[in-house]
């Protein structure tokens, strides 16, 4: 499907209708419906004036919503539970902090399009109607559901000279630190990397080629980009005394990687497909542990470092 | 038989090995913050309807 961004008269709700077209980790998304041009700047960033579109997404603002009397199939432990009615997939959205009803509910049969409400009773009127960790999870679930990616927690960076570098690691293993080094490695020969994300990065295989793609989901650093780059290989970070690179077996890296991505875990079919996309992956560049010690010694070690 | 083969077969059994890999459900959950200073995962939910106020949800 194609389409074409409209213009925006105002950010007015009433009777001022929008369209807009976004491109995360190479999914195509239109948004529409009746509210006004309310993005967060992350995902600003993500806009395009036309795109292919592979996810359809339309907003609506209702005086209320009811939570779902579907099947409960997932509680995250945070804003939103999952419940499902026949086929139809439920998300709703909820926070003490603004009541006991859903604030926001967000409907699918397969991500391939989606329905959003957003109640006008508990949300402000410039509210984004795509706020995280919504758009988050249409992107990961339509890439795990029909199987074209996986999302992964990692800083992803671009040297000029050396192509792409991924560093996968949970919360504090080093990634927005590893952004920062790289960044400002104090040596002169490096030019500056760009940097696809300090914290979330698409993979995705295209004609046998791993891609890593930006996101808008950024950590502590605060790097976004929609940006993307071809991959070689992959490094787990892990904190050490010296710097030190170690292989990684194939069915060490899947599991590592598996360790570090985030799979619908709601889905059985979706977990199969995100485990048989990370070994597509490992089969394609290899995965290293690399140990390294915060300083710009490490970035010297991972630019010199040859299989 | 062989050499080559007597050789491959005294090759000494080794039993299968288990490496456990921790998994982090609150970080491969979406939906938690970690701080209050930013947009995104780092503080997506701390500004939950656009208030800027932390929920503290996960954090």
């Amino acid at each position: 499907m194609y389409c074409e961004t409209a213009e925006f008269a105002g950010s007015e709700l009433d009777g001022n209708k929008g369209l807009a077209c976004l491109h995360i980790g190479d999914v195509g998304v239109s948004v529409s419906g009746d509210w006004g041009l309310s993005l967060s700047s992350e995902l600003e960033k993500f806009r395009v004036s036309q795109c292919d579109t592979d996810m359809d997404v339309n907003v609506r603002w209702v005086q209320l919503i009811h939570p779902s009397r579907g099947t409960k199939i997932f509680h995250s432990g945070a804003v939103w539970t999952l419940s499902r009615e026949s086929d139809e997939l439920i998300f709703d959205f909820s926070t003490p902090a603004v009541g006991r009803s859903p604030y926001k509910q967000l409907r699918t049969w397969d991500f391939s399009s989606a329905q959003i409400h957003l109640n006008s009773a508990l949300l402000p009127r410039h509210a984004w109607p795509l706020e995280y960790p919504a758009d988050e999870l249409l992107i990961t679930n339509y890439l795990a559901y029909h199987a074209l990616g996986v999302e992964v927690h990692g800083c992803g960076l671009v040297d000029p000279e050396h192509g792409g570098f991924l560093f996968l690691g949970h919360s504090g293993a080093g990634k927005s630190t590893t952004t920062r080094l790289w960044k400002s490695a104090g040596i002169p020969e490096i030019p500056s990397p760009e940097i696809l994300s300090d914290d979330r990065i698409i993979l995705r295989l295209n004609d046998s080629e791993l891609w890593m793609y930006g996101t808008p989901w950024h950590g502590e650093a605060a790097f976004a980009s929609a940006s993307k780059s071809k991959l070689n290989r992959i490094f787990i970070l892990q904190h050490g005394e010296s710097n030190k690179i170690a292989p990684l077996s194939r069915a060490q890296a899947v599991g590592e990687l598996f360790a570090r991505c985030f799979p619908p875990f709601h889905s059985a079919s979706g977990l199969q497909n995100t485990v048989e996309f990370l070994e597509r992956v490992v089969e394609t560049v290899p995965c290293y542990e690399f140990q390294f010690v915060p300083d710009a010694s490490a970035v010297e070690a991972a630019l010199s470092f040859h299989d | 038989m062989s050499d080559e083969n007597n050789e491959w077969e005294k090759k000494t059994y080794e039993p299968p090995r288990i490496r456990v890999i921790s998994l982090r459900p609150e970080e491969a959950v979406l939906g938690h913050c970690k701080s209050t200073s930013a947009a995104g995962p780092v503080g997506g939910t701390c500004h939950v309807i656009g208030s800027g106020n932390c929920q503290g949800i996960g954090s």
